[in-house]
């Protein structure tokens, strides 16, 4: 079974999206055209095109629940910036309360929310592995790179199992402890963490070294992860929607937005 | 490329555990708390600062804080997609914190690590405020709302020099850093 | 292949060297077997052997260390690497990747091997320790014996001329001991030097050519494996039995007193227990067992669900369905964790304080709160006083808890749970890697522990441990599944 990276990470285990086919590379590629596109992109219009192709992209993995859960917390976080722009905006003159001064900032969320999901939610952490031996890039970058990647589930079960260690102990870690003694709960959750951490480098040092690794080490990768045609055709349809968007964004709505500093 | 082959495979491993520890435990900080409550934002930042100068007085060589923010930067890319907006201000705050340690470089002493981390908490913070701006430019409010919590994050970094020193006297202690 | 001439080396750091003037040569083809009481210096002999001491611990090394005829002073650990392959307790910690297949090739692919010479390596690696079906898997999926598997492919892969390995049985049940010993006598037959580091001695009684016994630094006997029947030796030098006797099988059931639960009885009962992981098959459907005073080993191959049971217990997962009585009073799983001590395996995990004093002290303060007692400052000293000496902590009860040998720190995790002064005390695997004279330690403390009334479940491997201190059994897969 092969359980998702984020899924993973996050105690979503259990269902499991169906393989998407397409490579990390093509999702990565499209997380960074869309962050980078959603800057310069400042109109309404722009943005209602990004955000509806990219939702459509968030759909095509099915995983609703995830991403109904994810919209959930956004939206909460949006009333919540809502209410205090509109408090803003009734004490300081200056700070206008208009839909379009809110909703380019909130699409650029939302976006980037469609964009990461699937590469989040899809990718097995092995996949990222190959993907960063893929990007050919130097010994002193992909060791720490690929080490990092693959302690990371690791660390989050030693937190796991941190806290359970509490639990029989018989500490109860409450908000107000947490207030009232915070060195005491800093002490308790990450000294064992950090030890840990440095009893691991320690180890995985040596055994680096036991491998012979160093930075003269020459790579030849023993399989290539595989761009298909179906990889291609999905960065190409990002570059269409983006091309669209910065054409909707020129072409009509170029108009300053209210509240536009 | 003898700038790139001066790390040994081991200090390599030990940025690339810590790399993993920060990035696990402030998403789990963050998470735990709710994403932007206050706690949880000085929360993860003081962890964060705290790692950064362990790993600092653990691999004490020039390059080192450049090397974990490329290598922070690159993973979130692949792992969360994180926006490379975030990529500037962090290189800015990584190379201006090197700069910081340079006087001290071969010093064994903590001050030095402990600058640059204050350095680079700064330098970070403050120019995320830019990035912060680009992206809700449309709207003077919400940009007036960031602040208090970048503001509050760097409370937290703060208190993550203060640990981030006690840790590594406790590490002394224990045997595990050595001079 | 590996020869020891004359050998001092001290620590960085330290004054007194931690082997004095070892002499000893491994032969190709030859399988030697080092063993000794924790900290007398076998672990460092293993540094030496794959060149680790001094080129990265640094210290002096005195005499000369040569493997396949060079000095390893000589050579730089890249080298040494092709030479001597290394397995560590925990092979997890020395993975690279996350899957089986990506692990195999890794070390090929940054040593720059052509991609079609990677796979016939691996390919011929996997065929020889069985592990083209698991090639997909993650390794976090893999028992202990199979992620030893995947260690010994790695480094069989690489064509090494010795094998040296740390404490390989530590984490491993007897079946996969037996396997594992098996193996490397294939290897040795093939010409492989092999040089072992181990407490536990049995599973190499036909395999092993020569021991060395260490002690305080020092090999104070050389020779066959017969003369670890010498009792004397065994005892002075805090070594573990030679031979051991598998009781598992005739280890008495344990059995309640009455068929029905009855006030007043003394254990824990648990009836009618549901558990089943997420989308998959019932891992216990409706069983009963019961836990009297004394100790009892809770018994069943992997994947039985042993450490899922004692989760179950405590509370650390949640039964489906049960009912848990102790004494003869039901309790809501919720409450059970007040009752119930449970010492797993990550000792790394549970030590949090600034001296094993302290780590003691805040325990016995957590289980006075946990119970409303209420103890002078003198009777809490007085109990961490006993719990130190018990577990012969007291000489380091001022170093930092994360600064302990693995030993010493799976002592003092067991400490703290005994100073909850549980009613029930669950431990899952405590005595691996432990040498004779503290497995023994252990041994003593838990019969300590029930003779004052107390229910301990102990899950292990550890053969000596069940001959030593077990009087009863619970066997899984459990009656009602």
């Amino acid at each position: 079974m092969q359980v998702s990276s984020a899924s993973r990470f996050l105690g979503m285990g259990g269902s499991v999206a169906p393989d998407s086919g397409y490579d990390a590379r093509a999702r990565m590629v499209i997380s960074l055209l869309a962050s980078i596109v959603t800057i310069i992109i400042s109109s309404v219009e722009g943005q209602l095109m990004l955000l509806g192709a990219s939702l459509l992209y968030a759909l095509s993995i099915r995983r609703f629940k995830a991403l109904t859960i994810a919209y959930l917390f956004v939206a909460f976080m949006m009333g919540l910036a809502t209410l205090c722009t509109w408090g803003l905006s009734s004490v300081a003159p200056f700070v206008s309360f208009t839909f379009k001064g809110l909703a380019v900032p909130f699409m650029r969320g939302l976006v980037m929310l469609n964009v990461v999901l699937p590469l989040a939610l899809t990718c097995r952490i092995q996949d990222l592995l190959t993907v960063l031996k893929g990007l050919c890039l130097p010994f002193c970058i992909y060791l720490p790179g690929a080490v990092m990647i693959r302690f990371i589930p690791t660390f989050m079960n030693d937190i796991k199992q941190i806290a359970e260690a509490l639990q029989i102990r018989g500490y109860t870690l409450t908000l107000g402890g947490m207030f009232r003694h915070p060195l005491l709960v800093l002490r308790l959750l990450f000294t064992p963490l950090l030890f840990r951490s440095l009893r691991t480098s320690e180890e995985l040092g040596i055994a680096a070294e036991l491998k012979g690794l160093d930075a003269q080490s020459r790579f030849v990768p023993y399989r290539s992860p595989v761009w298909s045609r179906k990889d291609t055709l999905l960065v190409a349809a990002a570059l269409t929607v983006i091309a669209a968007a910065l054409a909707c964004h020129y072409l009509l709505g170029r108009a300053p937005v209210a509240g536009h500093m | 490329m003898s700038l790139l082959s001066q790390w040994s495979a081991r200090e390599l491993v030990v940025i690339g555990i810590f790399a993993a520890t920060a990035k696990v435990t402030t998403l789990i900080v963050a998470l735990a708390g709710g994403g932007m409550n206050p706690l949880s934002l000085m929360g993860k930042n003081l962890v964060f600062t705290t790692l950064l100068i362990v790993m600092l007085c653990k691999v004490s060589r020039p390059g080192t804080l450049t090397l974990f923010t490329v290598i922070n930067s690159i993973v979130s890319m692949l792992l969360m997609g994180a926006s490379v907006t975030l990529l500037p201000p962090l290189l800015a705050g990584a190379l201006l914190g090197e700069l910081a340690m340079w006087p001290g470089r071969n010093s064994t002493g903590l001050w030095p690590k402990v600058a640059a981390a204050a350095v680079f908490d700064v330098v970070t913070k403050a120019l995320s405020l830019g990035v912060s701006y680009l992206l809700t430019r449309e709207n003077a409010g919400m940009m007036i709302m960031i602040v208090p919590f970048v503001l509050i994050g760097y409370m937290g970094s703060l208190g993550g020099l203060y640990t981030g020193v006690h840790a590594v006297k406790e590490l002394r202690h224990a045997g595990i850093i050595r001079q | 292949m590996i020869r020891f001439v004359n050998v001092t080396y001290t620590y960085p750091f330290q004054e007194k060297p931690a082997v004095r003037g070892v002499d000893l040569h491994v032969r190709p083809g030859e399988f030697v077997l080092v063993t000794g009481e924790s900290g007398c210096g076998k672990s460092t002999l293993m540094r030496l052997a794959n060149g680790l001491c001094p080129q990265y611990f640094g210290g002096t090394l005195e005499g000369d260390v040569f493997v396949g005829g060079k000095s390893t002073g000589e050579m730089p650990l890249k080298d040494m690497s092709r030479m001597v392959g290394t397995l560590f307790q925990d092979p997890e910690q020395q993975f690279f990747a996350l899957e089986v297949e990506e692990e195999l090739a890794f070390v090929h692919e940054w040593r720059g091997t052509p991609a079609a010479e990677t796979r016939r390596k691996i390919a011929e690696a996997a065929k020889e320790f069985l592990l083209e079906d698991l090639f997909g898997h993650s390794i976090h999926e893999l028992s202990e014996g199979q992620k030893q598997k995947v260690g010994l492919a790695s480094i069989f892969s690489q064509d090494p001329g010795a094998l040296v390995l740390d404490e390989p049985t530590a984490n491993l049940d007897p079946e996969s001991t037996v396997e594992l010993a098996r193996r490397l006598d294939r290897l040795k037959k093939s010409g492989m030097a092999i040089l072992v580091v181990d407490h536990r001695l049995y599973w190499l009684e036909d395999v092993a050519d020569r021991v060395a016994v260490m002690r305080e630094g020092v090999i104070v006997a050389q020779g066959a494996f017969d003369m670890l029947h010498d009792g004397a030796l065994r005892s002075a030098c805090g070594l573990r039995a030679a031979h051991v006797e598998d009781v598992r099988s005739t280890l008495p059931e344990s059995a309640p007193p009455t068929k029905g639960p009855r006030a007043g009885e003394k254990g824990l009962r648990v009836d009618g227990l549901r558990f089943a992981y997420k989308g998959q098959a019932p891992l216990y459907d409706r069983a009963s067992f019961w836990l009297g005073q004394g100790v009892t080993a809770l018994i069943g191959g992997n994947g039985t669900g042993k450490t899922t049971l004692a989760r179950l217990i405590t509370g650390l997962n949640k039964a489906q369905e049960g009912a848990f009585r102790i004494n003869g009073i039901l309790f809501p799983v919720s409450e059970m964790l007040r009752h119930v001590g449970i010492v797993l395996q990550n000792s790394d995990h549970q030590l949090h304080m600034r001296t094993v004093a302290q780590e003691i002290d805040v325990c016995l303060a957590l289980a006075e709160r946990l119970r409303g007692w209420s103890k002078s400052r003198r009777s809490r000293e007085e109990q961490r006083h006993f719990l130190l000496g018990l577990f012969d902590l007291e000489h380091l009860a001022d170093r930092h808890p994360q600064s302990l040998s693995g030993g010493e720190k799976q002592r003092l995790v067991i400490a703290c749970a005994f100073a909850k002064k549980p009613s029930i005390l669950i431990l899952d695997e405590p005595t691996s890697g432990l040498d004779g004279g503290n497995m023994k330690r252990i041994a003593k403390a838990l019969s300590l522990l029930a003779e004052q009334g107390a229910c301990v479940l102990v899950i292990t491997h550890d053969l000596e441990l069940l001959r030593a201190s077990c009087g009863a059994a619970i066997r899984l897969p459990l009656n009602g599944n």
